[in-house]
């Protein structure tokens, strides 16, 4: 069940993502009929969008259609044993996935914990999921994680006036 | 020409080159670095110029913004990462020479070019600025709407290998910008109750997301290793030979054109002007193919176009008073606190600051030019820094950028949101150069289609009879068609595909 399921991702996933934009289209075009509309005016706010998402949705569709049939022909000419590059394309999607979360969790932690914390923070983990295993030196990571945050904070605070969170920090 | 020499006599002091020099490096930093834009740059500066005389004021807002335009080029070649919105179109071909180990050929005929750019554009605009603002004067909504359908069919230049991938990713351009007010009537728009979205998606932080955060997820290969690009740092010359020089003299002069063209015209700008540019050369290129690949001829397209909106963006700003882009909506608001009103009258009773601007618009070009090649080594040498280091911080500094569009948290969140977009539509193919084009022309479309329909009652019989709106409707049309021919053609051409 497993294999197969990697295997209709492996063939199909562009058609998969066809799918997911025509989903999005079909959102954004049902939403769109909830936007309000000045009565007396001959064209409203809701035509623009409407257009857009009704094309989006035809060619979500074509690209969909030709897709699939891409991925039934590779499947009926290519065999069915994992690759090395399978494997290599999952670590990256873990990676990605990770590097994702750590901005999300820069961005969650920059106003409680001020800009200055939250980017070394961020700096550090990030520089680490980037840098290979056997090239890591922590010390010269927290140092540069340390020292950036601080340059662009006062930085853009003193010299550009920018409110940057102070959170956690007494200045 | 006495006046201009006058003009550039009054701006040889020591003070003022000074602060010209402090504003080209800092406008090249701010335009180089992905998130912060010369824009924000002039407006982070203006407060600076309340204390100035107005000679000085405008000759280091002018340093600003010339070299905030210009340094997009470079984070635009060494890091595949567009510095500000004008340099979209410089990725698409000066990265790749990077990475073929033509860094310093890019950056050389990048800067060079940017130099003519910004002189054409600075020649049309003290020659024949009356001309020219007359005829912009004369567009009215169907012209706007005609032009920006143009513009907007132009992404079938820049769609790649499917036609139906690249018109995807112009709707969702597109429908991105549909966020937030409608214009006209200010309706709210996708806003899904969360009250940021209310003003629509910041252009700054979108932007630089989409290629900013694509770029840092790319860099996340399997076996962890970064790959720092090999670089060849030894340039002769200006980088370029004369033969090179030679054949890129038409595309050169129809890139400063287009750009000199869309900057006279309200709204559009740099942003628009070089994705333009890039997308005709690469249409009227015998080897449509290569663009993307690292060829010369679309760095020379984007980094011309780019410069020469300075100028045109500056013809209707000092005849009209009306601002071309951003930044000269900002040098308006300058005009106005040293008790200056740009516009007809001003062109006549203030010859001398006019003529003192054209003189500082040229130095500061010249001078740009200078600072960006001599430094060029420099640059260059951002390129050695470990990638695994270097894409954290200028995330880092992205996220800065963001946050100093409006001072609030919200447009980095924009960034991540867009960042995603874009690496999952690159991830699978779908050109990005059409969800920029689409996002950009999106509103102005709307906007002019919306106010056109409700002139002329709903009809679109005006759009297609009024001349000029006739003739970019026709050439939109002819545009379209001759992209799908080309496709098809090509398909049917490719065997066992």
């Amino acid at each position: 069940m497993r294999h197969l399921l990697r295997q209709l991702l492996q063939y199909y996933r562009d058609a998969a993502f066809a799918a997911a934009l025509f989903l999005v289209f079909a959102m954004f075009l049902w939403s769109s009929q909830s936007i309000n509309v000045m009565i007396s005016s001959g064209v409203t706010a809701r035509f623009f969008p409407t257009l857009i998402c009704s094309v989006g949705l035809g060619l979500s569709a074509i690209e969909f259609s030709a897709a699939f049939l891409r991925g039934k022909r590779a499947r009926r000419n290519a065999g069915s044993s994992e690759n090395e590059a399978d494997k290599g394309a999952r670590n990256t999607a873990v990676k990605s996935a990770l590097s994702v979360l750590l901005i999300v969790v820069y961005l969650v932690l920059c106003p409680p914990l001020g800009f200055v914390a939250a980017s070394a923070l961020y700096l550090f983990c990030q520089i680490a999921v980037l840098t290979p295993e056997w090239k890591k030196r922590w010390p010269l990571y927290a140092l540069i994680a340390a020292v950036v945050s601080v340059v662009c904070y006062v930085f853009f605070c003193n010299v550009f006036h920018l409110m940057l969170p102070s959170g956690i920090l007494p200045f | 020409m006495q006046l201009f020499i006058s003009g550039l006599a009054s701006l040889m002091t020591p003070v003022i080159l000074a602060y010209m020099l402090i504003g080209i490096a800092l406008g090249l930093v701010f335009g180089a670095i992905p998130g912060l834009t010369g824009t924000m740059a002039i407006a982070l500066c203006l407060p600076l110029t309340f204390g100035m005389d107005s000679t000085t004021a405008f000759a280091l807002l002018i340093a600003l913004y010339i070299g905030g335009i210009s340094g997009g080029l470079v984070s635009a070649v060494l890091i595949n990462i567009p510095g500000s919105p004008s340099s979209v179109a410089t990725t698409f071909d000066g990265a790749p020479m990077a990475r073929n180990g033509q860094a310093g050929k890019a950056l050389g005929a990048g800067t060079f070019y940017s130099l003519f750019g910004n002189l054409f554009g600075i020649a049309i605009m003290i020659f024949i600025a009356p001309f020219l603002a007359k005829a912009a004067l004369k567009f009215g909504v169907y012209e706007y709407t005609a032009l920006s359908l143009f513009a907007l069919s132009l992404v079938s230049g820049l769609t790649g290998k499917s036609i139906t991938k690249g018109l995807i990713s112009c709707a969702v351009g597109m429908l991105l910008g549909c966020v937030g007010a409608a214009p006209i009537d200010g309706y709210a728009r996708f806003t899904f109750g969360i009250s940021g979205l209310e003003a629509g998606f910041a252009s700054v932080p979108a932007l630089v997301g989409l290629y900013a955060l694509k770029e840092l997820l790319a860099e996340v290969k399997p076996s962890g290793k970064v790959e720092v690009m090999d670089v060849d740092t030894h340039i002769h010359g200006l980088g370029f030979s004369l033969r090179e020089f030679v054949s890129q003299v038409p595309n050169m002069l129809r890139s400063a054109l287009i750009g000199t063209w869309i900057g006279i015209l309200p709204g559009i700008g740099g942003a628009t002007a070089n994705l333009m540019s890039y997308g005709i050369a690469k249409k009227r290129s015998k080897h449509p193919e290569k663009f993307g690949t690292g060829v010369l001829d679309g760095v020379v397209a984007s980094e011309t176009a780019n410069n020469a909106t300075i100028g045109g963006a500056m013809i209707p700003l000092l005849t009209l008073g009306i601002p071309g882009d951003a930044v000269t909506a900002i040098l308006l608001g300058t005009f106005t606190v040293h008790g200056l009103q740009p516009g007809p009258l001003f062109f006549s009773q203030n010859y001398g600051l006019i003529y003192t601007i054209f003189a500082a618009m040229v130095v500061a070009s010249i001078l740009t030019f200078l600072v960006q090649f001599f430094g060029m080594r420099g640059f260059i040498k951002v390129l050695k820094l470990p990638k695994n280091i270097l894409l954290p911080v200028v995330i880092v500094l992205c996220v800065i950028g963001s946050f100093g569009v409006n001072n609030r948290l919200f447009d980095a969140w924009v960034l991540v949101i867009f960042g995603l977009t874009g690496f999952l539509m690159s991830h699978f193919g779908y050109p990005l150069a059409p969800v920029i084009l689409g996002f950009i022309l999106g509103p102005i479309t709307e906007t002019y289609l919306r106010r056109g329909l409700q002139l002329s009652k709903g009809s679109f019989l005006p759009f297609l009879t009024r001349p000029i709106s006739g003739a970019f409707l026709v050439l939109t049309v002819a545009f379209i068609l001759f992209s799908v021919v080309k496709g098809l053609r090509t398909k049917f051409k490719r065997p066992a595909e």
